[in-house]
């Protein structure tokens, strides 16, 4: 007996805005960091749809600003049951209203090349800049002169992708600051015996740029991967941070040649998948604890947790690590926010004195270490590796 | 920007300068942008609160009740705002009390099978720090992972397992609360039973937050069982379905829940996933077991003989984590699903006395299609409790209207049958129209005559509930 006509088909589109059932509210890091129900992303939500609707009685720079912090990690989408993306939403506000913040991010994301490597030299050899504290974590993080020694041996390698030509996609942090990931991930592809393609070199994913309310950059960023990409033959891409492989999986099919898209999917492949079955043996010197820090833009099913989880011994059972709080923008217009969300996921993680935290993302490398409480080693899983 | 004449008229400069001192930093907010969150619930109705506070402390709960009370300031308590009927929405304009910051679990005694927490602690947190010493608080609401138990107790909240276990109500022990002019009382204590005096906690929970304000919650735990399993079986028609869960009954099994699910739900929920079966079922009915390994295991065989006797279309049975979940998401998902039939939705939760069950599913039929809408209907199959969601799109004025007639129509065939407006959501502003179709005048005036003695100048979330 059925229940009633069902609706016409051009009618029944699934909803598309906020409910404000509050499932997010639990979701965001932001919150759980500061008890701020004004900081959620339902309230963001709710912002949004009152300055579009032009409410006379909200205080439009103030609630365009208060909408504006946000980490951008992404938790609140798994949380919704109309799918939405605060990060999205929240990048195109930023758009909408680029200022000073934006204008400096662009400027250190887009010349990381210039800029990374200058701040390194520049917190090496200038006292004064290490007396800001900030400032000194900051970069903490961004110099591999101060990754201990490797202690994580490969002793065999798994065959299944040999002979499949990879290309390694490093991103920013690797590609300009931590060249020693680069290098232990090089060693490994080869290691791995994929034909190793040399391919030019690659922009920013795009991702940090978007969420930072920086489309034009970010439009530039993706155009010159895909020419990149194309001009090498269009092999695998290997990626080994989570936030890269976020963002290179979410290119907009506008972007592609008919068919492309489907081929660029394919490619996308986390360098811990990769590794398949290679076995590594923690050498005499691997730390006493190790512990792991799964990123909010993990790829589907943590390839890179299933790889340490069979490689180490990692304490078990481990439940969704806390989010890093690094926050992309928010570094710049909200220190504070970002400083206490990290708080929060080290009293989450809560490692044992002298323990090793590994992850595999740069951003959560750079803002954990640069957080991290006195005697924690902290570390993307590749500064781990022996390499001959 | 200038306050409201609303929010003028409520707040002076002596107000706030007061509120700021006592809630000192970020935990008093003022400004609009920051405060109009605070002024919405799931039930999406919208107003704007006066100001907005975050106690950390009763001590700044006593003070704060104290002078609401002294100065006939609304109150409006919230824990996350996601109750449905509107009984975190601050109208008329409130102050309004977060407990975002008010969320800690000051004790889980094994011996004593108690917890008591504070009322801020989202539920499921409290659930799985009770899992890790094999503790049990069974209360389950669709909302258990984004709720807290303060407001699951101000709304005595239900969910799948009360079928077995009970609802909120049941398992709270004692509240310690502070009442309109500061005053701290304790209800109850820590002891499983006790009849000592008149049963004040039994009064405070479900009173949707126009009573008084919890600080401490202590909760009643049981054992938590080994293991779980699950049964899904589909049927022909929603009267099979519900004959088959009387089946179960009258085997003398208890399920821990037993929830139908429609053939405009399962229509709805296809569109995410494929079901598992194919061909087209007109409801399903979703089993939860509960107890050790040995005996779940048994109970699960006498289900599948029991539910094959109605020769259902499809039966399916689990008792790993993984493979319960994947069944259970014609349940699960549903909330989500219901978006893919339209985009707004007018829920209601009415439930009918257990032997009134079929007939109120027909009746709920039988209004759908007369307004020409789908309804979506599913529930605790168990507790005679039904939801409601009646989909439409809000934005035409005549399908809302519909939405609105066959809303009503719902309500007044469950009390026909001797229900309720609400099992489990409340009465909050969504159902406060309709509430003298239930209750009389004599009861009605008794629940206002108590209400005054807690809350003589009426600061308490008023207008609400009653």
């Amino acid at each position: 007996m059925s229940m009633t006509a069902p609706a016409p088909p051009d009618r029944a589109e699934p909803r598309r805005d906020c409910t404000l059932c509050g499932r997010c509210v639990s979701a965001c890091p932001l919150f759980a960091a500061t008890g701020r129900e004004e900081l959620s992303p339902r309230a963001k939500f709710l912002l949004l749809s009152r300055l579009s609707g032009d409410d006379s009685g909200l205080p439009r720079r103030a609630a365009e600003e208060l909408a504006g912090l946000c980490l951008s990690c992404g938790r609140c989408q798994e949380a919704c049951p109309v799918g939405l993306c605060v990060p999205e939403a929240v990048g195109r506000l930023r758009a909408a209203h680029p200022g000073w913040p934006g204008f400096v991010w662009r400027q250190w994301i887009t010349r990381a090349g210039m800029l990374w490597p200058m701040a390194q030299a520049l917190s090496r050899h200038v006292p004064a800049v290490l007396s800001v504290p900030r400032m000194a974590a900051a970069l903490a993080g961004l110099d591999p002169g101060r990754a201990g020694p490797p202690w994580l041996v490969p002793t065999r390698f798994d065959a299944a992708s040999a002979g499949r030509p990879v290309a390694l996609f490093p991103g920013c942090v690797a590609a300009h600051a931590r060249t020693d990931w680069t290098r232990a991930a090089t060693r490994l592809l080869q290691g791995l015996g994929v034909v190793l393609v040399e391919a030019p070199e690659f922009s920013c994913c795009g991702a940090t740029l978007g969420h930072a309310g920086l489309p034009e950059p970010q439009d530039a960023a993706r155009r010159a991967n895909l020419t990149a990409w194309r001009a090498a033959g269009r092999p695998a891409l290997a990626v080994f941070c989570a936030s890269c492989h976020h963002g290179l999986t979410r290119y907009p099919d506008a972007l592609f040649e008919p068919g492309e898209a489907a081929a660029w999917a394919a490619a996308i492949v986390p360098l811990a998948r990769l590794m398949g079955r290679t076995e590594c043996a923690p050498s005499p010197s691997a730390p006493a604890h190790i512990r792991y820090h799964a990123p909010c833009h993990a790829p589907p099913g943590d390839p890179d947790r299933v790889l340490l989880d069979r490689l180490l011994p990692l304490p078990q059972p481990h439940g969704q690590t806390p989010c890093c709080g690094f926050g992309g923008l928010l570094q710049l217009t909200a220190p504070d926010l970002s400083a206490r969300t990290a708080a929060r996921c080290w009293s989450g993680h809560a490692p044992p004195p002298g323990a090793t935290v590994l992850t595999s993302c740069s951003g959560c490398a750079v803002q954990l270490a640069a957080t991290a409480p006195q005697g924690i080693v902290v570390d993307h899983w590749l500064a781990a590796v022996v390499c001959p | 920007m200038a306050p409201s004449p609303a929010q003028t008229a409520m707040l002076t400069n002596r107000h706030r300068r007061f509120l700021s001192d006592l809630f000192p930093g970020d935990a008093a907010v003022f400004s609009p942008e920051k405060t109009c969150v605070f002024g919405t619930d799931a039930s999406r109705r919208q107003a704007l609160p006066a100001a907005v506070v975050r106690p950390e402390s009763e001590e700044q709960a006593c003070e704060l009740l104290r002078f609401a009370h002294a100065e006939r300031l609304p109150i409006c308590c919230r824990g996350r705002g996601t109750n449905t009927v509107g009984d975190c929405v601050p109208d008329p304009p409130c102050i309004v009390v977060s407990t975002a910051r008010f969320a800690d679990i000051l004790e889980i005694s094994a011996d004593d099978f108690v917890a008591v927490c504070r009322p801020g602690l989202v539920t499921a947190d409290l659930q799985a720090a009770l899992a890790a010493q094999r503790l049990f608080y069974p209360p389950d609401p669709a909302s258990v992972r984004f709720s807290t138990i303060g407001g699951n107790a101000a709304t005595c909240a239900g969910g799948m397992r009360a079928l077995k276990y009970g609802v909120t109500r049941d398992f709270i022990l004692g509240i310690r609360a502070v009442v309109p002019g500061g005053e701290v009382i304790v209800t109850g204590g820590r002891t499983h039973k006790n009849v000592a005096g008149l049963d004040l906690t039994r009064l405070l929970v479900g009173s949707e937050g126009t009573l008084a304000f919890f600080t401490e919650i202590t909760v009643k735990l049981l054992p938590l069982p080994e293991a779980t399993a699950t049964a899904l079986c589909a049927h022909a028609d929603a009267d099979a379905a519900l004959c088959a869960a009387g089946d179960v009954f009258r085997a003398g099994m208890l399920p821990a829940a037993m929830e139908f699910v429609d053939r405009t739900c399962l229509e709805a929920v296809s569109r995410l996933k494929p079901l598992p079966w194919s061909g087209s079922a007109g409801a399903a009915l979703l089993m939860r077991l509960d107890g050790s390994a040995e005996a779940v295991a048994a109970d699960l065989r006498r289900l599948e003989t029991v539910l094959a006797a109605r020769s259902p279309l499809f039966v399916q049975t689990a008792t790993d984590t993984a493979a319960q979940d994947a069944l259970w998401e014609a349940r699960t998902t549903l909330n989500q699903a219901s978006f893919m039939v339209a985009p707004d939705k007018i829920s209601d939760d009415v439930t009918v006395p257990r032997g009134a069950l079929r007939q109120a599913a027909a009746g709920i039929r039988a209004i759908a299609e007369s307004h020409g809408l789908p309804v979506l209907v599913f529930g605790h199959v168990g507790d005679g409790n039904l939801h409601v969601n009646i989909m439409h799109h809000a934005a035409d004025a005549g399908e809302r209207r519909r939405a609105m007639a066959a809303r009503e129509a719902i309500l007044d065939m469950a009390l026909a049958l001797r229900g309720t407006l609400s099992g489990e959501h409340g009465v909050g502003l969504s159902k406060l129209p309709f509430l003298d179709r239930q209750i009389g005048p004599a009861e009605r005036g008794l629940m206002r005559r108590i209400k005054a003695v807690f809350d003589p100048h009426g600061v308490m979330n008023p207008g609400k509930a009653y």
